[in-house]
């Protein structure tokens, strides 16, 4: 939780807001900042850069572009990912009755052997667990979380979207019969070729 | 005496090499004289490089002349990967496949399949690939390069050696093409084919074999289950004609060790007493094949029994921090199965005394 208060006495002799976060982070509101860079344009015109011309809390400023350049957000900070382990995985079987299904993995990220391991659902986000069928194809992350100047690792398993029937084509099913045609014609020419070192018993 | 697995048989020796990476199934056959047969095929370093080809080539073999017959036993996905890569290279081979998959009704569906990329591996449109290669190689050759099996009929066989199939029965034929129809029908209907194929009903129509070469007999029970009445599976097997006229010293346990693939009267009928026993596994998913009762059952049959893999593996370490949010998330985990272990058996072709000898090579394993 940040924990906003006024600051007392910023050298342009007007308050401020400024917040410290759970981490000590220090912020001044974006309001402020703004305001202070557009006094400070006033007073840069009469100043050379990097001298002290005001004073915060009693100490020097050295210069607006040193101490606001670039202006810090006080926004939350995005987190950094740094994937350390991805796996292509496919479902090999499901048990539904514990819950539970195996899958093969296999290392994007290296040259592992390929594994097998067993999940629980409760790996799986509800919204994907229906996903959960043998030939289901997912990926799974594994990777170091970045945030607030914390490390964390995170899992992340998503399965694809993808249909559980192939659709047949008019002009497939049309192919495959003339395929099927010309098949049937190898076989029946292939009897009529003399057996090769065969004979029915 | 041990030998280096790019050793190659001595022309007077039976060889059967079995490979399984647990997920697909490979066995070569050495008939005697530098003639090979080709049964199933899994993945070598890729799909495109089919583990029974390297392994010719490795023992310095040349495939397209010394393989006499490619046999898909049945269309499941871990038995065809790299198939038609196989028959490509093999130009003197034929192939053979169950007689179901000759019926117009079958050739229909697995054209659907073929004309559609991107569907699933072991999907019916592989079987179709090869039929159309060995239909043309008939045509170029003007040999008959295509052979249907079922029940009772020699595939091939020269004056020293035999491959005889022992399934499928009329009956399982009736059914598979009543499945097949079916399919057909619906994807007819619904004007789209499923991604993923039902898996099941194809051991109906599994072809399982046997080689005669010399005084040497050996038993190829392919993914065969036991079937709920005579007229099918195992049951049916043992009614053919061919099938207990002799007894096999070599037996390729039938669908990796499983209950639903076991029948009594296999092990007392048409295999010599503690026969060598040559398995693949089968890791997919949570299914994993042979369990510790089917290993147990096995062993209480033979003390030689020999596995191309072991079912489990554990993996390779990550980074700690990113091995420890893995280990969070998953329940378990293993080596996904890769490397196909290969387990060989060479012996004389004519010193029954001599029961020949067992190599086992890149994490094959004695059944425990």
């Amino acid at each position: 939780m940040n924990n906003s208060t006024e600051c007392p006495n910023f050298s342009a002799g007007s308050s401020t807001r400024y917040a410290v976060d759970d981490h000590g982070t220090f912020g001044v509101a974006d309001d402020d900042i703004r305001e202070f860079l557009r006094e400070g344009e006033h007073t840069q015109t009469t100043q050379t850069k990097g001298e002290p011309s005001a004073t915060m809390w009693g100490i020097p400023l050295k210069g607006i572009d040193q101490i606001f350049a670039p202006p810090k957000p006080s926004s939350p900070k995005l987190a950094v990912l740094r994937p350390e382990q991805i796996f292509d995985g496919v479902v090999l079987t499901v048990d539904k009755e514990n819950q539970t299904f195996w899958a093969r993995l296999m290392d994007r990220t290296g040259s592992m052997a390929d594994e097998e391991a067993e999940f629980s659902f409760d790996e799986i986000s509800t919204e994907d667990q229906p996903l959960i069928i043998p030939n289901a194809l997912f990926s799974w992350h594994i990777a170091r979380k970045e945030h607030n100047r914390q490390t964390s690792r995170v899992s992340e398993i998503r399965f694809q979207r993808l249909p559980r029937f192939i659709r047949l084509s008019p002009d497939v099913i049309a192919r495959s019969a003339k395929r099927a045609a010309e098949l049937k014609k190898l076989i029946a020419e292939s009897y009529g070729y003399p057996a090769v070192n065969t004979s029915q018993a | 005496m041990a030998t280096q697995q790019s050793t190659p048989p001595r022309p007077d020796e039976i060889e059967v090499s079995v490979f399984g990476p647990g997920f697909g199934e490979s066995v070569v056959v050495h008939l005697g004289y530098g003639e090979w047969i080709i049964v199933d095929s899994c993945a070598g370093k890729d799909a495109n490089h089919p583990k029974p080809i390297e392994y010719l080539v490795s023992i310095g073999q040349n495939p397209e002349q010394c393989v006499r017959v490619v046999v898909a036993t049945h269309w499941h996905s871990d038995h065809v990967v790299g198939l038609v890569e196989a028959l490509d290279v093999c130009r003197q081979a034929i192939f053979c496949c169950s007689d179901v998959l000759s019926k117009d009704d079958f050739i229909k569906w697995a054209s659907l399949y073929q004309e559609v990329p991107g569907t699933p591996r072991g999907s019916p449109g592989k079987i179709g690939q090869a039929i159309e290669i060995a239909g043309r190689r008939s045509n170029e050759q003007e040999r008959g390069m295509l052979k249907f099996a079922k029940a009772d009929m020699v595939i091939w066989q020269s004056a020293a050696a035999r491959l005889v199939a022992l399934s499928p029965s009329d009956e399982m034929n009736r059914r598979a093409l009543a499945f097949i129809a079916h399919e057909y029908a619906c994807a007819i209907e619904r004007r789209a084919i499923p991604e993923k194929l039902p898996s099941v009903t194809p051991n109906d129509t599994a072809v399982v074999l046997r080689v005669d070469a010399g005084e040497r007999s050996v038993l190829l029970g392919s993914d065969l289950e036991r079937g709920q009445t005579p007229l099918v599976g195992w049951s049916s097997v043992l009614n053919a004609c061919m099938a207990t006229e002799k007894k096999s010293s070599v037996y390729k346990v039938a669908h990796h060790g499983a209950e639903s693939g076991w029948h009594d009267d296999v092990w007392s009928e048409m295999l010599i007493n503690n026969p060598f026993a040559l398995l693949t596994p089968f890791r997919h998913g949570n299914h994993r094949l042979p369990t510790t009762e089917d290993r147990a059952r096995i062993l209480a049959m033979t003390d030689r029994a020999f596995i191309a893999s072991h079912p489990d593996k554990s993996v390779g370490k990550r980074m700690p921090k990113v091995e420890e949010l893995m280990r969070r998330t998953t329940i378990r985990r293993r080596e996904a199965s890769d490397t196909a272990g290969l387990v060989r058996w060479r012996a004389p072709l004519h010193e029954l005394t001599d029961d020949g000898r067992i190599e086992l090579f890149d994490g094959a394993k004695r059944l425990s």
